[in-house]
């Protein structure tokens, strides 16, 4: 539920991600891989079955060389803010996925998904993701699935969940020590981490002073398909106008 | 109410329904669902503590401070950049961040094998124990009984300690055939010599950069230390115009904040262009130019050679833009050239490795802040004298003519190969293939069971990434020097050693008078006795987070020794690395009139620079009837597919855009009016011919593209690892042409003449 519909939360996590610094790198979207054991295939060819929670498009304006340009545009779960749920929590049967009231993020129970793909089709970003397969980590690859994210079998859907477990372990830590909240950099979901030229920022929308709540309101700041009411908490920083155009589809 | 058959069956249907129309079903639904999410089916991956082990990532010659988040200590789940390091500072590029499927991949060789059928045949490979493995080829290197061209070698990555122990058993076992695989930094080593009359590569104080012009280096795609790069060029806060001259719209160009089209390969004559410019137009630094020698004929070389006209039409940019750009380089202070195409490592000529420096010089940004500079190495302690004499290093050996050579008469009875894959790349590797049949024996030294090892009659299974022991010293172009110890972050998985392991006691096994050139019980030992050097020298300090992102700003930061002892470096080195940020950026230079040179003169002492002057660019630089090959093919290096021939990781592979791979096919970037002319369409199957051979790709047509220019990612191709990378793609390796440079026998190459036509 949103703010409107249940109990007044100080905390809303969103992320900002700045494209003029984004040079398509991909380290946030392998970061994100790894960090969530996510499946991979032999052949990964068709990309609406290949399982990118974090998927970089590369974007362009159109024209013709030398004046053609791209841009790079990381997209993670939106975690919609809008409405009484998010679209896609707002539509699953079971309550597999649900929008936290304490901290915004739309969280994901795989275990608990019956694979209707309900969310799929409800959610307008295409960020989440099938399990048309079961995955297989074979050899010793399986050695490197992390036991912090739960695994999912063959029908389950999965996405982006802002590395919920990171906060789970940073929420574990302030309660050891005695603390009524969480550091904030005891909580950056991993491709933050992995980025190596700060593009990506994440905190608390609603504390005025975080990077993320000052950044939102930047000239350059725009949000994907906002002609929508889904408010998004992933906001963008381009200066390029087409690319913030591109985000309505506007050419 | 009669109970008839059809009543009950009403009723029923009608019970049904109702139920329907209630929410029993959905709860129903919902609370099988929440009952059952716990049940034995799922995969729970085993738990443990998290912990973290700091180590430095191998995965290129980068040179990054990773953290390895693991479980129980036992197990790796996941790569982070160490904060306190100061290369990568808290990041990792997408390579790193897939390095435990380097760790767990399928390729991994587990034991010692040898070959006991055919050359090649997987199947046939034994294992064998570690003593008699080292035991046999030990016997085969005594055997030689030092005469050095009985005995041949392929070597890694510079920057690693391994990699110089390596080079050590080659000579003291009297061979002076050691290949090192190219790289750009081998003309611009001898660039620096001739101009500098320092011999090492470029290195560039980026941090305090205002101006960075890049010479077609992929600057974003893997080019020198790659985090560092992206750390340093986005940390100024936007202050930083950096412009990106290449011949397509690259992730580089696309960041950059201007980018200059041009011909493939003209970048150096660009440079050049720009250089004559700046030189008629008297916006040279005086200071510098007035204190250097040789300008004087630089300047008339300039003049003749470079008049704009000439280098706006083999360049293709137009006059004004050659001139826009030369003023803008000019103007702003400090401003720097950089060189090294792709990942910095595509080998090149002398003549463009000092197109760039002498650009770099006219505008006094050599050995000056914001300026490039020969890299600096930390101040270990050398590797005790070798009693056998040591070859001529100094003149390198054209190792296309060595495989030349070996492939029309008989080859060394011994070919040994370290941490390199020369049967994939990058030079020549159907020439290597070619070779290999005339050599007896084969070893190789390596982790994976790439197109090298397959073909090996030993291979010694070196510990990978995360699991070995090395050392690693200043990284590509960082402008202060670094060492780190890459230590293991995990148990060994397999029945593996180090390569610095392995190399020692090859060493020892291969007769007295070799092994009394490695006087070290262990590898260990030995990098603890080059350690001892930076003890020695009172400078620097082992990094902290605090000192590092001081550094990375543009703090003029000075440190002191943290350490009063090896023991205590050491142990500090297990968490940073020693670096010397305060080391000044002038060069003391060494060259015959001790000032900065702008000509080739100074190489006569090592038996190149037959011309007095400046070297020119090479004639007729590609083979090929332009009528039949119309095209010109370009590599493609990728920051995600690694490079020193490396194979990717699946999730590596797995980030290929359906544009650039699709099932088996690997995609060659093509402009829409290139295309059109030779009627494919997008996705179309073609055959890519050059003079040296051909692969069936498919087409993508991107306006990235230059009209002309058929452009093919690397990294793919292979026809060994696993079923995650194994027959997907082709492999450019096998088509581009292999030039010589005739000024230093050095191997370069950059393309291809080229026709695409339909399948």
């Amino acid at each position: 539920m949103s703010e409107e519909h249940g109990p007044k939360s100080n905390i809303r996590y969103a992320m900002v991600i700045d494209l003029d610094k984004c040079t398509g790198c991909m380290a946030c979207a392998v970061a994100c891989q790894e960090e969530n054991n996510q499946a991979f295939y032999e052949d990964e060819t068709n990309k609406n079955r290949s399982v990118t929670w974090l998927k970089v498009f590369k974007l362009d304006n159109q024209k013709s060389y030398p004046g053609y340009e791209e841009q790079f545009l990381p997209r993670p779960c939106q975690h919609c803010d809008g409405g009484h749920d998010a679209p896609c929590s707002s539509v699953c049967p079971v309550n597999a996925t649900k929008r936290s009231i304490y901290t915004g993020i739309v969280s994901q129970i795989y275990p608990r998904c019956i694979g209707c793909r309900y969310c799929m089709a409800a959610c307008p970003y295409h960020a989440r993701y099938f399990n048309w397969w079961d995955p297989d980590w074979p050899g010793d690859l399986e050695k490197e699935l992390s036991p912090l994210v739960s695994t999912r079998m063959r029908g389950v859907v999965e996405k982006c969940t802002f590395c919920n477990h990171r906060m789970m372990q940073a929420k574990n830590k302030a309660i050891m020590n005695g603390e009524k909240g969480i550091d904030p950099d005891d909580y950056v979901p991993a491709c933050l981490e992995a980025c190596p030229t700060g593009a990506i920022v994440f905190g608390n929308l609603k504390d005025p002073d975080s990077d993320v709540a000052k950044l939102s309101k930047s000239k350059r700041a725009f949000r994907l398909l906002s002609k929508l009411p889904t408010k998004p908490k992933v906001y963008y920083l381009s200066s390029r106008k087409w690319v913030r155009d591109l985000a309505d589809h506007r050419r | 109410m009669k109970l008839t058959r059809r009543s009950f069956i009403k009723f029923a249907v009608g019970a049904v329904g109702g139920i329907h129309l209630t929410p029993l079903p959905w709860y129903l639904m919902d609370d099988a669902a929440i009952w059952s999410q716990n049940w034995w089916f799922r995969q729970v991956p085993k738990k443990g503590a998290l912990t973290s082990a700091t180590t430095v990532c191998t995965l290129c010659p980068g040179g990054c401070g990773i953290e390895a988040g693991l479980i129980s200590e036992k197990r790796a789940i996941g790569i982070s950049g160490n904060t306190s390091h100061p290369v990568s500072m808290g990041a990792v590029c997408p390579i790193g961040a897939s390095g435990p499927q380097f760790t767990y991949g399928l390729s991994r060789v587990k034991t010692p094998l040898k070959q006991t059928g055919k050359r090649g045949d997987r199947s046939s490979f034994k294992k064998i124990g570690w003593d008699k493995a080292i035991e046999e080829v030990g016997a085969k290197l005594a055997s030689l009984g030092g005469n050095g061209e009985r005995l041949a070698a392929v070597g890694g990555a510079r920057g690693s300690l391994s990699s110089e122990l390596f080079s050590r058993l080659i000579w003291a076992l009297g061979s002076d055939n050691l290949f090192r695989v190219p790289s750009s930094a081998d003309s611009e080593e001898l660039a620096s010599l001739a101009m500098t009359g320092v011999r090492a590569p470029f290195s560039y104080d980026l941090v305090n950069s205002r101006y960075v012009l890049s010479l077609g280096c992929g600057v974003f795609e893997g080019w020198g230390s790659p985090v560092w790069v992206h750390q340093t060029l986005f940390g100024n806060n936007g202050e930083t115009r950096l412009v990106q001259v290449d011949s397509r719209m690259s992730p580089t160009a696309a960041a950059a904040d201007r980018w200059v089209a041009v011909e493939p390969g003209t970048e150096a004559v660009f440079a050049l262009g720009m250089a004559n410019v700046i030189v008629q137009q008297g916006l040279y630094d005086r200071g510098f130019v007035g204190s250097a020698s040789g300008f004087g004929e630089f300047r008339r070389y300039l003049a003749e050679e470079y008049p704009l006209d000439f280098v706006s039409d083999l360049c293709g940019v137009e006059p004004r833009e050659i001139v826009s750009v030369a003023r803008e380089f000019a103007g702003v202070r400090p401003a720097v050239a950089l060189w090294g195409r792709g990942k910095g490592s595509m080998p090149d000529t002398l003549f463009s490795a000092m197109a760039a420096l002498a650009l770099n010089g006219l505008v006094g940004s050599v050995g000056a802040r914001g300026g490039v500079l020969p890299t600096p190495q930390p101040p270990l302690a050398d590797w005790p004298d070798l009693a056998e004499v040591a070859p001529s290093a100094q003149s390198p050996k054209s190792y296309l003519d060595f495989l030349s050579s070996i492939e029309a008469a008989s080859g060394p009875e011994v070919l040994l190969i370290n941490q390199a894959n020369p049967a994939y790349g990058p030079v020549a590797p159907a020439l290597f293939k070619k070779a290999l049949a005339k050599v007896s024996t084969v070893v190789c030294i390596g982790s994976y069971m790439d197109e090298t090892a397959l073909s090996a009659d030993y291979v010694l299974p070196a510990d990978a990434f995360l699991e070995t022991l090395d050392g690693a010293v200043t990284p590509r172009g960082m402008p202060y020097p670094v060492f780190s110890l890459v230590s293991p972050a995990l148990e060994r998985l397999y029945d593996t050693k180090p390569a610095g392991e392995i190399i020692l006691r090859l060493a020892k096994a291969a007769g007295d008078s070799v092994a009394g050139g490695f006087p070290w019980e262990n590898w260990e030992e030995a990098l603890k006795a080059r350690a001892q050097g930076i003890v020695e020298s009172k400078r620097g300090a082992v990094s902290d987070e605090e000192t590092a992102f001081a550094v990375a700003e543009g703090k003029g930061v000075k440190v002191a020794p943290n350490f009063g002892d090896l023991d205590e470096l050491w142990g500090k080195l297990g968490e940073s690395a020693w670096f010397d940020p305060g080391q000044k950026l002038a060069v003391d230079f060494q060259t015959n009139s001790g000032r900065f040179t702008f000509s080739a003169a100074g190489l006569k002492g090592i038996g190149l620079g037959k011309k007095n002057g400046f070297p020119r660019p090479l004639d007729a630089p590609l083979s090929g009837d332009p009528k039949k090959f119309p095209l010109i093919l370009v590599p493609v290096e990728l920051l995600i597919m690694p490079g020193e021939s490396l194979g990717a990781a699946p999730y590596l592979v797995k980030m290929l855009r359906d544009d650039q791979l699709t099932h088996n096919d690997v995609y060659a970037d093509v402009s829409p009016r290139t295309a059109k002319k030779l009627r494919l369409k997008q996705g179309a199957m073609a055959r890519l011919a050059t003079p040296q051979g051909a692969l069936i790709v498919r087409v993508n047509l991107t306006e990235a593209a230059r009209p002309g220019v058929v452009y093919l990612p690397v990294g793919l191709g292979h026809t060994a690892y696993d079923k995650f990378l194994k027959n997907k793609g082709a492999n450019p390796y096998e088509v581009l042409e292999f030039l010589k440079d005739k000024e230093t026998n050095e191997v370069s190459w950059w393309g291809a003449r080229a026709s695409l036509s339909k399948v």
